[in-house]
């Protein structure tokens, strides 16, 4: 059974707006998913509608087989939610607030409570509108991850929070976490932090899913070919295929190539432009491929609207 | 965790975060029953101890709804496993925990001073207005949660002291009714509602349904506010050129005999004396009316009165009001007619205990002194806060003056003698120690009088030099007077002590509740109500 099923996810907000159009993926237990995509793209429309905040138009959310909007307490209960926007109680200190939600949890576990809570430095007898943006982030951190939940949701979990604490949390919580069975689904801008941490991707552009899959295929799916040389010869490369995105900077062209739509042969091209000073074909980071697939999905996106 | 753990879980958590600010609040109640108990302590007047209640509520009621907001789509509340009914259930308990603190505060003082059905004895308001601002306070808060907390708390905070200023206003400015009085809540609240609503549509995300729920709740608030607070307080008929009314007297009345129904009239047979129009309720109503449309629907009798509609059929017909002149009409026996719905043929069953008669009270000349009838069983109460017998002039020394009233009507009525005419006016300060029984009919007795120009008469000495026990009906022998006159001026509250008063506990009394927060100098106050009590012997209770 997968751990979070998004079927044909839409949602418009009541002043005509859609943030999503037929939103579909999926994650298996224990998977850290990471959602990418610009700013309104839908991130945390979709993660609200994941954690039953909101009720999709369109499509639902099974979260362990439950739908989210109709299951709501249940979905509560194995769903731990952080997102930077969340509100916490902030007339209470740490540790009313973990006396508050503690029996509400089936699974909430105190000693790990306790052990977050030193980790993170957070003095418990302090009041939550007293805690930086950091804290509170920590503070909603701890709540989330002491309730054990089978899946975690998180939005810009890293907003306001120091490098250290990043580390931290990347590499130490949420990889632990999802050791355990739990899985995460973490909208974050900061790609360069949680790509070590990321299972799988999905990239989303004005409301849709622009490519969906496990890190491993993005990365092998997405190539840059750079190459150096004159005119013409940078002509015909960039004539050669319908190339994702290219660019031209003085006599270097720079080509991402999707192989999935368009196979490539790197040999082969190598031997093609052999005139020239120099070809290179490399792997892309997960921060190019994003930035690639985002521009040139907002190109496509314009030119469908526009058609 | 269950729903009653989870709401009891809930509710704790409630109270616990607003802490200190309940505290204060249940000091101040405490502070208001002992002031109001004691008649007067250190703090009385110096405090605007009511205001100070009316005023931290809101806060109250605004905070704890604030603290899990509703509108925020990812409040903290909505991403941890809590059932949205035990939220709703736990704010609502919380409401009804300050209501009923309220409640027994006001409780409280009445058990000291042995009162019944009066409405208000603390500052602290009537149940109905206290109840009503509470709900309103709740809508309110609801629809302005998703604004920054400090600023909605401030918006709902200046609401209330405008709301307060306006009812403070409206009672000091003689000549403010009590319809245009609560105009202006009405306004006032529809303000602070536009306002907030306006700051919320411009600033804040919100969920829709959320919002259109909660719009609809300060709605149905306001409504609600507005119908129970001019609810039997709208004035009858004024005398042209006269002043204004400025309050209602409820007078509870026995049936005189059995209700009859005929011919879309239901007829309820009273002995009542009144030159003013009366706005009728139905005291402990068992009447059985049986609406006769074909479809043999009966209704209870409140359920026949909420149909009837309050404001029309239950309104006496003309045949009720009795024409005369007030100085010389006598009690005699006169019908309520209530012209019952349209097509409507009821058949009456049970019996009503007795009506209740809401009579515009008048800040007055002499001819249009108000005569009521009293009996053993009657009940005559001039509620303070809001029917206000008199006007500004009135201070917090009302409330001993009014049971020395009550106790000298007690006194007449437990002595068993007739008393034709009650007339009472509250006097200047320097008239110190006033208290006078005038009697008609041939032969004039002052019975006590201590205010310098005349000595006491041979009826005892100025019972309020050594407390209310020496006030014994003894004092009253044989009274047949038909015309008593009563003048009474606002005595050093500190003379007259809770333990005095439960000796004096009657079954008919007047009590005067006024506004304690008006503690500006003492003037003359105009209210004249003359009340005819019936022979105690005579009276029946149904």
């Amino acid at each position: 059974m997968t751990a979070i099923s998004v079927d044909g996810v839409s949602y418009r907000y009541q002043r005509g707006v859609d943030a999503l159009h037929d939103v579909t993926f999926e994650a298996p237990p224990g998977a850290i998913l990471g959602l990418l995509g610009a700013n309104g793209a839908g991130k945390t429309t979709l993660l609200q509608c994941c954690a039953g905040l909101r009720q999709p138009t369109a499509g639902h959310v099974r979260i362990g087989g439950e739908r989210s909007e109709r299951r709501v307490l249940i979905v509560r209960g194995v769903v731990g939610y952080v997102a930077a926007g969340v509100e916490l109680p902030r007339d209470l200190t740490l540790r009313a607030l973990e006396r508050w939600i503690a029996p509400l949890h089936r699974r909430w576990d105190t000693a790990l409570a306790t052990q977050l809570r030193e980790r993170f430095a957070l003095d418990a007898s302090r009041r939550l509108t007293s805690f930086s943006r950091g804290e509170t982030m920590k503070a909603a951190l701890l709540c989330a991850l002491a309730a054990q939940p089978r899946v975690l949701l998180m939005d810009e979990p890293l907003s306001g929070i120091d490098a250290v604490s990043r580390d931290e949390i990347t590499r130490g919580l949420i990889a632990n976490a999802a050791a355990t069975g739990t899985t995460v689904l973490i909208a974050s801008h900061d790609i360069a932090e949680i790509e070590s941490v990321l299972s799988d991707v999905a990239i989303l552009g004005a409301g849709r899913v622009q490519v969906a899959g496990s890190l491993e295929q993005l990365q092998t799916r997405y190539r840059r070919i750079t190459l150096l040389g004159g005119d013409a010869i940078l002509g015909a490369l960039a004539r050669e295929q319908a190339w994702l995105e290219v660019s031209r900077a003085g006599r270097m062209l720079s080509i991402v190539a999707d192989t999935e739509r368009t196979p490539l042969d790197a040999a082969m091209l190598r031997r093609r432009y052999e005139a020239a000073d120099s070809l290179t074909v490399e792997d892309m980071s997960l921060r190019d491929v994003f930035s690639s697939v985002v521009r040139t999905g907002r190109v496509v996106t314009a030119t469908t609207e526009a058609a | 965790m269950t729903w009653p753990a989870a709401l009891w879980h809930q509710w704790r958590r409630d109270v616990r975060r607003t802490g200190w600010l309940l505290l204060v609040y249940i000091f101040l109640l405490a502070l208001a029953v002992a002031t109001a108990a004691q008649l007067g302590t250190f703090f009385s007047g110096l405090i605007p101890v009511g205001q100070a209640v009316m005023l931290l509520m809101p806060l109250l009621v605004a905070l704890t709804i604030h603290a899990d907001s509703a509108v925020h789509v990812d409040a903290f509340w909505a991403v941890t496993p809590v059932r949205t009914s035990v939220l709703v259930a736990s704010k609502l308990l919380y409401a009804l925990m300050l209501v009923v603190l309220w409640a027994v505060a006001v409780g409280v003082v009445l058990s000291q001073w042995r009162l019944l059905s009066v409405p208000a004895a603390t500052d602290l308001g009537t149940a109905d207005i206290f109840a009503a601002l509470v709900m309103l306070l709740l809508g309110t808060a609801l629809v302005t949660a998703a604004c920054p907390n400090l600023a909605t708390v401030g918006v709902v905070l200046s609401g209330t002291v405008a709301l307060s200023v306006v009812l403070m206003l409206s009672t000091v400015g003689a000549a403010w009714s009590i319809t245009l009085r609560q105009w202006w809540v009405v306004a006032v609240s529809i303000s602070v509602c536009a306002v907030v609503l306006l700051a919320h549509a411009y600033r804040v995300r919100t969920a829709s349904r959320v919002r259109r729920g909660g719009t609809i709740m300060g709605g149905v608030a306001l409504v609600l506010f507005t119908a129970v607070t001019m609810d039997g307080r709208v004035s009858g008929p004024q005398a042209p050129g006269g002043p204004v009314d400025s309050g209602a007297v409820v007078l509870r009345v026995p049936l005189a005999g059995q209700p009859e129904c005929a011919g879309g009239r239901l007829t309820l047979p009273l002995e009542v004396v009144s030159p003013v129009a009366w706005r009728v309720e139905l005291v402990r109503p068992r009447l059985d009316v049986s609406l006769v449309d074909g479809s043999q629907v009966a209704l209870s009798s409140e359920r026949w009165m909420q149909s009837a509609g309050i404001w029309g059929p239950m309104l006496p017909s003309s045949d009720a009001r009795v024409a005369g002149d007030p100085a010389t009409t006598r009690v005699r026996r006169t019908d309520i007619v209530f012209d019952l719905p349209r097509g409507s043929t009821p058949r009456v069953c049970g019996h009503v205990a007795g009506v209740a008669l809401r009579v515009p009270m008048r800040v007055a000349t002499p001819a249009e002194v108000l005569r009521l009838p009293l009996a053993s069983s009657t009940t005559l109460t001039a509620s303070g806060v809001r029917g206000r017998l008199v006007s500004a002039e009135v201070t917090d020394s009302t409330v001993a003056i009014a049971m020395r009233l009550s106790m000298l009507i007690g006194a007449m009525a437990r002595s068993g003698t007739s008393l034709g005419e009650l007339d009472y006016a509250l006097s200047h300060p320097r008239e110190r120690r006033v208290l006078r029984l005038e009697a008609d009919e041939g032969r004039t007795s002052v019975l006590f009088t201590s205010d310098g120009s005349s000595a006491p008469s041979d009826a005892g000495d100025d019972p309020f030099d050594d407390g209310a026990e020496q006030w014994d009906t003894r004092a009253l022998p044989g009274l047949t007077v038909m015309s008593n006159r009563v003048r009474l001026h606002p005595y050093p509250a500190d003379r007259v002590r809770p333990r005095d008063l439960r000796s004096w506990r009657t079954s008919g009394f007047l009590v005067v509740i006024a506004p304690r927060w008006h503690r500006s100098e003492v003037r003359t106050v105009q209210a004249a109500v003359p009340v005819v009590l019936p022979s105690v012997t005579a009276a029946t209770r149904r």
